[in-house]
């Protein structure tokens, strides 16, 4: 898993899963709190299940100050190639 | 850390090293003598405002500390609510409160923390007087005030010193919730303070950041929403350096205490109690599956007629009969009991306490909803579960906008006044509740309902009741298990798993309970596919034990056929 889209399309299975959400509201656009109704304790489960996926911890400062899915994909991209 | 607990009513006005580090507050730690000089000047600028009733509400434990120090000091009464939502401050404008602290995003309160104006020398607190009060959803739906005296926390404090004082020796104390309930403003913020204990101001949002948070001695005031999420990559070492972990807001899971148990060596101490008693009992839990609470020094248990009534020596106006427990307990005879839940409607959603009662009535209150049934969903992470009656505005607005758009304006209403992790995440429009024939909702049709399989049946959107029948909305989830080879690139529904689906929802909805003898009439005409919306019709004749079924969408029929169960006629 290298680039943005292939990131995408793992936190699309995450959320499906987790979230049963619809996959095509998720969109790099759709906003976690807003449009997707995330709330604290999601923030927690997405970040156990990011390390599960990439093995390397997200920085939960990241996750904080992130918006959107476009933010999430961002966070991972630069965790990976940190 | 002096040897001797400091009454918090002398706090700021005892002997005690100024430079001692009290709080470790955005990045860097700030000492007794910061934190009374601060507080100093808040003293003076709140006794300058004419206002008696104050509500606080903070982020962070250490400016919080120090503007509920002030407001003591300054003679004035401090309400903590449970939450800053627009709601909630509206409730406590009502009740006189004035606000203060983060209450506007938009408008970030400036705590001063540099402040140093120390013209005013503060005199002992009067532990008559002192007291706070603290904002909480109650039983009736109507949030209550809990009223506690600084000297009732004391006491507590001090038993908690007694038992655990030694292990927690200088330890830095960590959390992940808030102080803005009792167990967290115990123990994060007044037992440390009072006891000699550097806190955290921050409250971390995972096991990761807390640990890396100090390279000092510390303990974790943790819940079981932290605990119950740990796994094999968390990071353990750090875990088992901790003096202890604590837990409260809920039972802990029998698994996930010995998870942590096994992985750290150190067994989780849960507190039990309420925002109205404070802690109660305490256990540790080892191997067997039920570890009995062992009550704190200073309680004891009756039982009457209405159930268990606590006597406790925190609590000063409990009467004669005590304080009425809300909980089902089985004591034993060694004293210690089991809980075996609770007898009213309160629920806590991953911790959050929430009264289904006042949820279902600020469903009613929105302009859209007739009728409202509310439960709570256990599963990895608990949800809570909404069947709703739409009103004629309802139904016109769900008519114009979808369902997803209405749902999202119900939950714009009442995030007024819940916190948004009890916000209800599963939906069911109906035009009737459905009771039983002793006028009790069936809870046990709307739990299948609301929470169905999602890799073997589809979701339910809402059901109506036809003559002899039901009509469910149901929507096709793309991750059903039979997808994937049915058929690799052009997914289709098997002819199989529709009929399988008609049943299991007669089942649900009717008393079937002969045999499955044979099938009549089946028709498939249209094929299914993953998120189609469609209308599955039931209907079943009791005299001729038929089960008859239709999958359509819009006028136009997917499907169809005819089950007969009993004896071949």
């Amino acid at each position: 898993m290298k680039t943005r889209e292939e990131i995408l399309k793992a936190i699309k299975e995450i959320m499906v899963e987790m979230f049963e959400m619809d996959e095509q509201a998720i969109t790099l656009e759709a906003r976690l709190y807003e449009d997707l109704d995330f709330d604290s304790i999601d923030a927690v489960d997405m970040i156990v299940r990011l390390k599960e996926l990439t093995g390397k911890a997200v920085k939960p400062e990241d996750f904080k100050t992130a918006r959107s899915i476009g933010d999430v994909v961002e966070a991972v991209y630069k965790m990976l190639n940190d | 850390m002096s040897d001797e607990l400091i009454p918090l009513l002398h706090h700021l006005t005892e002997l005690r090293p100024a430079n001692s580090s009290i709080a470790y507050h955005a990045g860097r730690y700030y000492d007794a003598g910061q934190f009374s000089a601060v507080v100093k000047s808040w003293v003076t600028k709140l006794q300058a405002q004419p206002f008696q009733r104050y509500a606080l509400y903070a982020e962070d434990t250490y400016p919080f500390a120090v503007m509920l120090f002030a407001l003591f000091h300054a003679g004035k009464e401090v309400w903590i609510p449970g939450n800053n939502c627009p709601g909630t401050a509206q409730q406590l404008q009502q009740q006189d409160c004035q606000l203060l602290g983060d209450w506007d995003k938009a408008r970030p309160f400036d705590y001063g923390l540099d402040m140093a104006e120390s013209s005013t020398d503060l005199s002992p607190l009067n532990p008559a007087e002192t007291r706070l009060v603290i904002f909480t959803s109650g039983s009736t739906g109507q949030p209550k005030p809990i009223e506690k005296r600084l000297s009732q926390l004391q006491i507590e404090i001090a038993t908690l010193e007694k038992l655990w004082g030694k292990r927690l020796a200088g330890a830095e104390a960590l959390a992940t919730v808030s102080h803005q309930h009792l167990y967290g403003l115990l123990f994060r913020l007044l037992w440390p303070l009072s006891a000699g204990r550097c806190f955290h101001s921050e409250i971390y949002l995972n096991p990761e950041m807390l640990v890396n948070s100090t390279q000092n001695a510390a303990y974790w005031v943790a819940s079981p929403a932290h605990l119950k999420r740990l796994d094999q990559d968390s990071p353990w070492e750090r875990i088992s350096n901790l003096n202890a972990i604590f837990s409260s807001g809920g039972p802990l899971q029998h698994n996930a205490a010995q998870q942590v148990l096994a992985c750290s060596g150190q067994p989780v101490i849960e507190i039990y109690g309420s925002s109205e008693t404070g802690g109660i009992a305490w256990r540790q839990q080892g191997d067997e599956p039920v570890t009995p609470w062992a009550l704190f020094e200073g309680m004891t248990l009756t039982r009457t007629d209405d159930g268990w009534h606590l006597h406790s020596s925190y609590l000063t106006k409990s009467g004669s009969d005590g304080f009425q427990l809300a909980d089902q307990i089985s004591l034993q005879e060694d004293g210690r009991f089991l809980l075996q839940g609770r007898l009213d409607r309160i629920v806590k959603i991953e911790e959050k306490r929430l009264s289904l009662t006042e949820l279902e009535q600020r469903l009613m209150d929105t302009p859209w909803i007739a009728d409202a049934f509310t439960v709570m969903i256990e599963k990895s992470r608990d949800v809570v579960g909404a069947v709703v009656v739409l009103n004629q505005d309802g139904l016109q607005l769900l008519e114009a906008k979808g369902r997803n758009q209405l749902i999202k304006q119900i939950r714009t209403a009442l995030s007024q006044w819940f916190d948004a992790v009890v916000l209800p995440r599963k939906w069911l429009f109906t035009d009737r509740i459905p009771m039983t024939t002793q006028g009790k909702v069936e809870k046990h049709l709307l739990m299948q309902l609301l929470n169905t399989d999602s890799r073997k049946l589809p979701q339910v959107h809402g059901f109506e009741s036809t003559p002899g029948g039901v009509e469910l909305d149901i929507k096709v989830s793309a991750e059903l298990v039979y997808f994937p080879d049915h058929f690799a690139g052009f997914p289709i529904l098997p002819g199989v798993v529709q009929i399988a689906w008609a049943e299991h929802f007669g089942k649900l909805f009717f008393a079937i309970s002969e045999p499955f003898s044979q099938m009549e009439t089946i028709k498939f005409v249209k094929i299914i596919q993953p998120r189609d919306e469609l209308k599955l019709t039931i209907k079943w004749n009791a005299n001729t034990c038929q089960l008859s079924f239709n999958f359509s969408s819009e006028q136009r029929v997917h499907s169809s056929g005819r089950m007969v169960y009993g004896e071949p006629r």
